[in-house]
């Protein structure tokens, strides 16, 4: 099972990890994104993702199957949220089973974080201040 | 032509677009290398830098 979704209610974490369910393997490696209170120094209140999904959902899958082809791993899901967040909320989760934990670890890592950098996802933050701001991604600053 | 002279083309016309060296192109709904050529009727799409996850 690969697959890669957008969704904008609360992710099912459950229903999620049964997908990854496979008695070939000894490894399940699951990533969580929160949605935490402070960025740079501002209390953040809540956080909204704006998603261009046509495109975001083929370069998500895109990115889950070079996690398969690279690593390995028997299978490999993620899901990303869209629309208004609030703290502690789930705003990514990526979860991989293998047969062994090395793999599992490296495609979960490789898929987050190319997940953060190629999905066409962009995330305002709401702070206590009562400002709002679209937060910049921080590799593209530097390659500035 | 290619998007990144595409891009220099609305630079010209539209105020406040700034340099496309931190943003990311697609052709047709498929993610793109900026010096991919361009096809008559192919749709452009330009991305701000992206933040999610």
């Amino acid at each position: 099972m690969n697959t890669f979704e957008i969704s904008s209610s609360t992710i099912d974490l459950e229903a999620f990890r049964q997908q990854l369910i496979d008695p070939a393997c000894g490894a399940y490696v699951q990533f969580d994104g929160w949605v935490r209170d402070h960025n740079e120094g501002q209390q953040v209140l809540q956080l909204e993702y704006e998603v261009y999904e046509p495109l975001a959902v083929k370069e998500g899958q895109r990115i889950i199957a070079e996690a398969v082809e690279r690593f390995g791993v028997n299978n490999a899901c993620a899901v990303h949220r869209a629309g208004l967040m609030e703290l502690t909320e789930v705003a990514v989760v990526v979860g991989v089973s293998s047969p062994h934990r090395g793999e599992a670890f490296d495609a979960c890592r490789y898929i987050i974080d190319q997940a953060k950098m190629r999905l066409p996802i962009w995330k305002k933050e709401y702070y206590a201040s009562g400002a709002a701001e679209w937060v910049n991604c921080q590799r593209c600053a530097h390659a500035v | 032509m290619s998007p990144a002279e595409l891009f220099d083309e609305c630079r010209k016309r539209h105020h406040g677009l700034e340099s496309y060296s931190a943003s990311m192109v697609a052709i047709n709904d498929e993610m793109a290398a900026w010096d991919t050529p361009l096809s008559e009727d192919d749709e452009v799409l330009f991305f701000p830098p992206v933040a999610g996850g």
